[in-house]
């Protein structure tokens, strides 16, 4: 016989031939596999939900916290504008009689138009405008030591002041000066006196401004009785209008120039004051600083990860009477193990202490589900000697046949339970964390929404027959419910930005985990020790 | 109902063909994965997968290109070598090399379906895998080493020295049937 006649032989006896098996039962499981298969793409959904909507809220979050932010640094920026209003204003109101001021315009909008634009009502202004000029004046000469220069007179602030309009003035008094109308400018000068608390006395020789210009800042109670005759209105018309209105209008200009410097220059040295931070990478606490400023320090925010390792002892309880002899094997078979969470946590703390807390738990419950059986069975075990028949002769001759042998079976069968929640706490808690100390102690209680959207193990049905929980949904479907939180502990700051935390904490769980097509109520108190880190957005 | 019906039952998702489906078929079904993984429990588990992929699948069946039970033997086929470690056909270990033996006709006389089942699964996963794929399925070597991971060369010679396997043991239990008949 050949190799062909091995293979056809083989391949026709096993081609088509069928093994006997349950086809129910293999359906049964296949169905069971194909619930198994479906269940994670659930919960990916579920998971997924939850994930998102922690991330949106952590970019809201995030995003007022850097516009407020943002609207510190405005609002610091926007600082010398406001106090320097009173230049603003009577450049506008040069602007206003003089068509011809466009060195002036084109000026303005180098940086802050809209501020200069802004004011069209000096006289509101004028509680600020008294005294803004000097204290910005001031700022700036204290900040810009590198452009202050030794000067004979008393006030030396003033006299910086005055030199850095010096030479930014001169050049456009004097452009200005040949096209200023005289007549035009008769009619407007009178507000000015409104405005300025530093008295500019600018003496031109009219047509021959940059060599011979000479310009002195001085207090308002000294300036010469010349000047003090413009804001009183009470000029007359003269010869010398012309000059007047000239005059006037270079001290706007000037004001103008030298606040424009002076925002143009300090807003320089910010730049490089930041700079410097960054290099320094000093530029985080910088903005800390902002911020802090900002919300007043009235509260900070911190997001917080947490691990919780506890028991879950829990309660199972009948929901009929009946159904106690089967609660009574459930508690025999079933024993409590452990239970972890996992905890992502937004916090909002007042100066006071308070604070509320929100974000995300995961929770998984283990239990351990044990069952020993045993059982016999008559195990036949063919083309075994059963009996030796020794003829006459010596010979021995040996009977085959089928031996029955009793054999006794056990099994113990062990399985690991676990129940798992997605919850979201919401905490009020006090902290007694101070400046001063690392250490703090805290206390916070609270409620969580639970959704318990898996469970996995076996269980022994009513029958006492052991089943997997994959395969039998409607027993644990998922479901929500509230449970109560606390916990206190001590809290210790490593630095600026993280601390650390650990508290015994309880958890106890009002509703029960089970659907109601179970037979049982199944509860559970969450008691362990939980260890976390916190980062703090601000200080 | 026709093998329409059914397929086009499942294609809706219906768990009343989809039932049909695992009765009718199964038993043929399982003895092709008892072939591939000898394991019993094994075995069922690759059926069970297969006939889910089955179902995921069956709109991709064509009834022009083969019969429905060819298509689903390949699925049961390639779920069962999945599951298995390619390791296995790439590390087989040493076989003693056994004479060819020319059996006599008898032999087979009183070997039933199982008796060949059984003595197919007593062969070392590599030579058992290359044995069903080219006699039973009818798969060309080349064919077989793509699937195994293996070369075209290895699958001859494991199909060789899985031949001389069953043939020393065929003859070995000949030997035995022998034996017990004279006591």
């Amino acid at each position: 016989m050949g190799p062909d006649r091995l293979d056809k032989f083989i391949k026709n006896q096993v081609e088509q031939h069928k093994t006997p098996t349950d086809p129910d039962l293999l359906w049964q499981k296949i169905q069971a596999k194909q619930n198994v298969e479906e269940k994670p793409k659930r919960r990916f959904i579920i998971f997924w939900l939850l994930a998102g909507a922690l991330l949106l809220t952590s970019l809201g979050l995030l995003y007022t916290y850097y516009t407020l932010n943002n609207d510190d640094n405005t609002l610091t920026s926007n600082e010398n504008p406001i106090e320097n209003t009173s230049a603003n204003t009577i450049s506008n109101t040069n602007t206003n009689t003089n068509t011809n001021s466009n060195s002036n315009s084109s000026l303005s909008s180098s940086s802050n138009s809209t501020h200069l634009s802004d004011e069209t009502t000096p006289s509101s202004k004028v509680p600020t405008e008294e005294k803004t000029p000097n204290e910005f004046a001031n700022k700036n000469a204290l900040t810009k030591s590198d452009y202050s220069k030794p000067k004979t007179t008393n006030n030396s602030e003033t006299e910086q002041t005055a030199n850095n309009v010096t030479n930014n003035s001169e050049r456009l008094a004097t452009a200005k000066t040949k096209t200023t109308d005289a007549s035009t400018n008769d009619t407007k000068t009178p507000k000015l006196p409104t405005t300025p608390s530093v008295n500019t006395d600018v003496h031109l020789n009219s047509n021959k401004p940059s060599s011979n210009t000479s310009t002195t800042i001085v207090e308002q109670k000294n300036a010469n009785t010349k000047n003090n005759e413009l804001p009183t209105g009470k000029q007359e018309k003269n010869s010398n209008t012309s000059e007047v209105n000239t005059i006037a209008f270079a001290k706007s200009e000037l004001l103008l120039i030298s606040n424009l410097d002076f925002l143009l220059k300090d807003q320089d040295i910010s730049n490089e004051f930041i700079e410097n931070q960054k290099e320094k990478k000093n530029f985080p606490n910088y903005r800390y600083k902002e911020s802090y400023k900002l919300i007043d320090n009235n509260w900070t925010f911190s997001n917080g990860l947490a691990f919780t390792y506890g028991t879950a002892p829990r309660t199972l309880s009948a929901r009929e009477s009946t159904n106690n002899d089967y609660l009574q094997s459930r508690n025999d078979l079933e024993t409590s193990l452990d239970a972890v969470r996992l905890n992502l946590d937004f916090m909002a703390q007042h100066r006071s202490g308070f604070y509320l807390k929100s974000g995300a738990e995961y929770e998984q419950i283990n239990e351990r589900y044990e069952l020993y059986t045993s059982w016999d069975s008559i195990i036949i075990d063919p083309n075994q000697i059963v009996a030796i028949v020794i003829t006459q002769d010596g010979d021995s001759t040996s009977s085959f046949g089928n031996q029955n042998n009793l054999i006794n079976f056990w099994n113990n069968k062990r399985r690991y339970n676990r129940y798992h929640s997605i919850d979201i706490p919401i905490l009020v808690g006090y902290n007694s964390a101070k400046a001063d100390k690392k250490l703090s102690w805290f206390i916070e209680a609270g409620v969580s929404m639970n959704l318990w959207f898996k469970a996995r193990g076996e269980i022994n049905n009513t029958e006492g027959e052991a089943i997997r929980l994959e395969d039998n949904p409607d027993l644990f479907k998922p479901r929500t419910g509230f449970s109560l939180l606390a916990a206190t502990g001590l809290s210790y700051r490593l630095n600026d930005t993280f601390s650390i935390w650990a508290s015994p904490s309880i958890k106890y769980h009002l509703s029960s985990i089970t659907s109601k097509e179970n037979t049982l109520d199944q509860k559970y108190l969450n008691v362990g020790l939980q260890v976390g880190v916190r980062y703090h957005w601000t200080k | 109902m026709t093998v329409q019906d059914i397929i086009k039952g499942c294609i809706k998702n219906d768990a009343k063909y989809q039932r049909l489906l695992v009765v009718n078929y199964s038993p043929m079904l399982l003895t092709v994965s008892r072939r591939y993984t000898p394991i019993s429990a094994d075995a069922e588990d690759v059926l069970q997968d297969a006939f889910i992929k089955i179902f995921g699948a069956i709109r991709q069946y064509d009834s022009n290109k083969g019969k429905l039970e060819t298509w689903m033997r390949t699925i049961v086929i390639n779920t069962a070598l999945k599951r298995l470690n390619k390791k296995c056909f790439t590390h087989e270990r040493a076989v003693e090399q056994f004479e060819d033996i020319q059996l006599h006709p008898t032999v087979y006389d009183h070997l039933q379906a199982e008796d060949v089942m059984t003595l197919i699964n007593t062969l070392p996963d590599g030579y058992r895998q290359v044995f069903n794929l080219a006699v039973v399925e009818g798969y060309p070597h080349k064919e077989i080493g793509e699937l195994l991971g293996i070369e075209e060369s290895t699958s001859r010679s494991n199909l060789s020295k899985a031949k001389k396997l069953l043939r020393v043991k065929l003859s070995n239990q000949k030997k035995q049937e022998s034996w017990a008949r004279i006591g």
